[in-house]
């Protein structure tokens, strides 16, 4: 989940409940932050506070790899010590010590969902508004499949991880695509899509795919030209446009095919770990 | 006073060879058509005719046995929105035309129940058929006209955008015909004004605006109660000609939505003034190409698309039949 933090006030309060709630669940308490940040915080022992940029990157630029092994490492130990899992507060204000450009983090995090729904863990990711620019929370919204708060810039669509299970892998997406959003839509694509010989999109929330959209995914096939494509259960009117513009023909690496035997639903905020 | 040209016949010489056929009712339309495909035959030419259901049935009828040997399609269906009858014909030569094999075709856009905004829109293509089929391999397009039934002055415009005339007396050059004939869709003619009572919604500037533009329509769907496969249709070109006027007419528009004679009709005026080519959304865009598809992707899905531009603005008008698409889900 993507929690757009516009009060710092508030913010604390809220992220202890958070945190707190977890208990019901059996999770195990991290709250990661800026190493300044982490003697100050509202928390007890019971709760994990680090700095990624400090105790697993050691100050050295953002590694996605090393990152998600921590989250694996902790995850293994959380369920020795009897947890079912991890519950992360992460304050992405610690993503300034790793010298993360906004490029990278969309690809950062995309890749945590995965992770999410490898460990099955709740990792709410808090992007305060007087750190982030406007058009980067945008973009994280984008790539988190439930956002808490308004995001400066809303970013019409959203994407998340169904899980590299092969029996029901790939991403869900859900919104509109239109000229205004279509080069981050790309963008994410890519990012998805790198290092990979398929990608699968679950499109059936995708409501309304412009021109511009389609032409996103276009770039993204002459790009990866062994890249291929399947848009699962996606909506007629995009199936209808992909059929009238010829690309049917022109693009077989592109594929629609029905829904499968795993129906995903798609999240909403009432199914989402509640943040007060 | 017309020229004769050589008496071989329409693929006799080099390249694309467009000619309006004159004939009264049809019994005559059979006549006239039938020794031109019988011609292609006996050559061995690949021959498409695109023309409505009745006369399909009238020319199997007369060919017998040799009508196997021809592709045959209903007008009313590949030319309902005359911008895409290019593409047809276009698919049809690069499946057939070789350098020793020219191929025929003939194609009826015009006909009496064409009301004056489609015969107008039909009269643009047939002068566009010349521009697009110049410089190609030798083959021969017939398009007939029905002179019992049309209005002489849409004869009169066939004779001018028709290098070759056939009449009862032959085959012949056509003295009215003008090469660099503006087409009778002059860009610069207006439009009859919308309703009053149309929806108008300004939009713009700024992307975000889109998103106005298609609550808009959807709210327009909702009330005037139609059909989904309509309003996706209606949602989906609308979005693409306010994307452009954004993008390249000025950053503003005013949307305007009204039924016209159970037609639904979407107009979208911007201050900017139109640079597109007159082939431009006539043929699909190529995979490597990054724009050019909205234009093409509207001709689809609309039965009539109007554009007019002055240096005062653009209007692109849109129609929509209001026969029901069955959804395409």
């Amino acid at each position: 989940m993507c929690w757009v933090v516009e009060s710092t006030t508030s913010f604390e309060p809220a992220a202890v409940d958070f945190l707190a709630a977890g208990a019901d669940h059996g999770e195990k308490p991290f709250w990661l932050a800026p190493e300044s940040a982490l003697p100050s915080l509202p928390i007890d022992r019971s709760v994990t506070r680090t700095d990624p940029s400090v105790s697993v990157l050691g100050g050295e630029p953002l590694d996605s790899d090393a990152i998600f092994a921590m989250f694996r490492r902790e995850t293994a130990v959380a369920r020795q010590q009897g947890y079912s899992g991890m519950r992360v507060l992460a304050d992405m204000d610690w993503l300034f010590g790793s010298l993360a450009q906004p490029s990278d983090l969309t690809r950062f995090e995309l890749l945590l969902d995965e992770v999410v729904a490898e460990l099955e863990a709740t990792i709410v990711c808090a992007y305060r508004t007087i750190s982030f620019p406007g058009a980067t929370v945008g973009e994280m919204a984008a790539v988190h499949p439930v956002t808490v708060g308004e995001p400066p810039s809303e970013p019409g669509f959203r994407i998340w991880s169904l899980g590299t299970d092969p029996a029901a892998p790939g991403w869900g997406l859900s919104g509109e695509i239109d000229l205004l959003n279509a080069e981050l839509f790309g963008r994410v694509l890519t990012g998805a899509a790198e290092g990979r010989p398929l990608l699968r999109l679950h499109a059936g929330g995708l409501w309304f795919v412009a021109v511009a959209g389609i032409n996103a995914v276009l770039r993204l096939a002459h790009t990866q030209p062994q890249l291929r494509v399947v848009f699962v259960d996606s909506s007629p009117m995009l199936r209808r446009s992909w059929t009238l513009l010829e690309l049917h023909r022109q693009l077989p690496q592109v594929e629609f095919s029905p829904l499968g035997a795993s129906d995903v639903a798609t999240p909403t905020a009432a199914t989402a770990p509640e943040v007060a | 006073m017309k020229s004769t040209l050589a008496q071989k016949g329409p693929t006799a010489g080099r390249g694309f060879q467009h000619e309006a056929l004159f004939y009264a009712g049809p019994r005559e339309f059979v006549e006239r058509t039938v020794p031109f495909l019988r011609e292609g035959l006996d050559a061995g030419e690949p021959i498409l005719v695109v023309v409505d259901s009745g006369k399909i049935t009238a020319l199997r009828t007369a060919l017998g046995e040799q009508a196997d040997r021809v592709q045959f399609a209903d007008m009313s269906e590949v030319g309902r929105n005359p911008a895409r009858i290019i593409y047809h014909w276009q698919r049809f030569i690069d499946d057939h035309l070789g350098e020793d094999r020219p191929v025929r075709g003939i194609g009826e856009p015009i006909w009496a129940g064409r009301n004056a905004a489609e015969l107008v829109e039909c009269q643009a293509h047939e002068t566009l058929l010349n521009l697009a089929f110049a410089g190609t391999p030798a083959w021969s397009l017939m398009c007939p006209y029905d002179v019992a039934t049309l209005p002489p002055p849409v004869v009169a415009e066939a004779r001018r955008s028709h290098p070759v005339l056939v009449t009862g007396a032959g085959r012949g050059a056509s003295v009215e015909y003008l090469s660099s004939h503006p087409s009778p869709a002059r860009l610069d003619v207006p439009l009859p004004p919308p309703p009053t009572d149309a929806t108008t919604v300004p939009f713009g500037p700024g992307l975000a605006a889109l998103r106005t533009v298609r609550q808009a329509v959807l709210h327009h769907c909702q009330r005037a109660r139609l059909g989904p496969g309509l309003a996706e249709d209606l949602l989906l070109a609308a979005n693409e000609i306010a994307a452009n006027s954004l993008q390249h007419g000025g950053g503003t528009g005013t949307l305007r939505l009204w039924a016209d004679a159970g037609t639904v009709v979407c107009q979208v005026d911007d201050p900017g003034r139109w640079r597109g080519s007159p082939m431009q959304g006539r043929l699909p865009a190529s995979p490597d190409q990054d724009h050019g598809r909205g234009l093409w992707l509207v001709n689809q899905l609309c039965h009539l698309v109007q554009i007019r531009s002055t240096p005062a603005g653009t209007t692109v008008r849109l129609h929509f039949s209001g026969v029901p698409r069955p959804h395409s889900g």
